[in-house]
């Protein structure tokens, strides 16, 4: 996830100089894809429902529109993630439901991929 | 592990005997070949030399994992087919493929021959779900489901080549 850092690509979420937020774009590596990108966020759990996700989700679309000219990001969720209010309620929209994605302990999840326009 | 498959096709078509052998990293220069080819390129997000050569030497790595496979056809290597091995525990239990069919050996049961094979090489994997992305128009997504993928999803705008847009159908298989 920081490999993107050297592309500048990836946010950290500060609070009281302690590191509490990562959110990535990871760039495309082919031209005819390079208009679009899939993101990662990681917040620390101790710092959950506090709107992190939120801000650190706002300003990676606004890197991506502004620094990289991407048209459109998406994102992959787990079934169950508390992701998933966060993406319904900035407008993301469902494309994608992949069944039985995640195996773990013989209990199958599913994933949904999202996406949003930044036009 | 080799199987030697009979086209699956009628007519003078089954004379002929398609060879499935194990990939070996020397099969890549049949690989990049091919993906110059633009008619084949354009079902491919590569778009220049350098950028054929990464995907080619990615995809050709499965062949130490087991999960390559070519197709010979008369003795000449006429496609390949790959699962893209999941690293991560959790997600073992299915793979993503790739497949490539030389752009003059095409319709003559090579795509389903490597389908069929990949299936059951998948199945000695573990692998419980095969899935793969197929670009809007091409016109494999036909052998696809006739060899029992169905599509669960699509990706509008998924390729930008010339200011023109192309959606990617994704489909599985549950073996």
């Amino acid at each position: 996830m920081v490999g993107f850092s050297r592309f500048k690509a990836s946010l950290t979420g500060i609070y009281e100089k302690t590191p509490i937020a990562i959110a990535t774009l990871y760039l495309m590596p082919y031209q005819k894809l390079a208009h679009h990108a899939m993101f990662y966020i990681l917040v620390d759990p101790r710092y959950r429902r506090k709107g992190i996700g939120r801000s650190m989700l706002k300003n990676l679309a606004h890197l991506a529109k502004t620094r990289f000219a991407l048209e459109h990001i998406h994102c992959e969720v787990f079934s169950g993630s508390p992701l998933l209010f966060l993406l319904e309620k900035e407008g993301f929209t469902r494309f994608i439901t992949q069944e039985n994605y995640v195996k773990q302990d013989d209990k199958y999840l599913a994933r949904t991929l999202w996406r949003k326009s930044l036009g | 592990m080799t199987n030697t498959l009979l086209a699956p096709f009628g007519g003078s078509r089954l004379d002929k005997k398609i060879h499935i052998r194990e990939g070996v990293l020397e099969d890549k220069s049949y690989l990049v070949s091919w993906l110059k080819h633009p008619e084949t390129l354009r079902w491919f997000p590569m778009c220049n030399d350098a950028e054929i050569e990464d995907a080619a030497n990615y995809w050709i790595s499965f062949a130490n994992k087991g999960a390559l496979l070519t197709a010979e056809y008369e003795g000449a290597v006429c496609g390949i087919i790959n699962l893209y091995i999941q690293q991560e525990e959790k997600l073992k239990h299915h793979a993503l493929l790739a497949i490539i069919v030389a752009e003059e050996m095409r319709g003559k049961g090579v795509g389903k021959a490597l389908l069929q094979a990949i299936e059951e090489r998948a199945k000695k994997l573990q692998i419980e779900i095969l899935h793969l992305e197929v670009y809007d128009q091409n016109p494999a997504i036909y052998l696809y489901e006739k060899m029992g993928f169905i599509k669960f999803g699509e990706h509008a705008e998924f390729v930008r080549d010339k200011m023109r847009y192309v959606t990617k159908h994704c489909m599985q298989k549950i073996l």
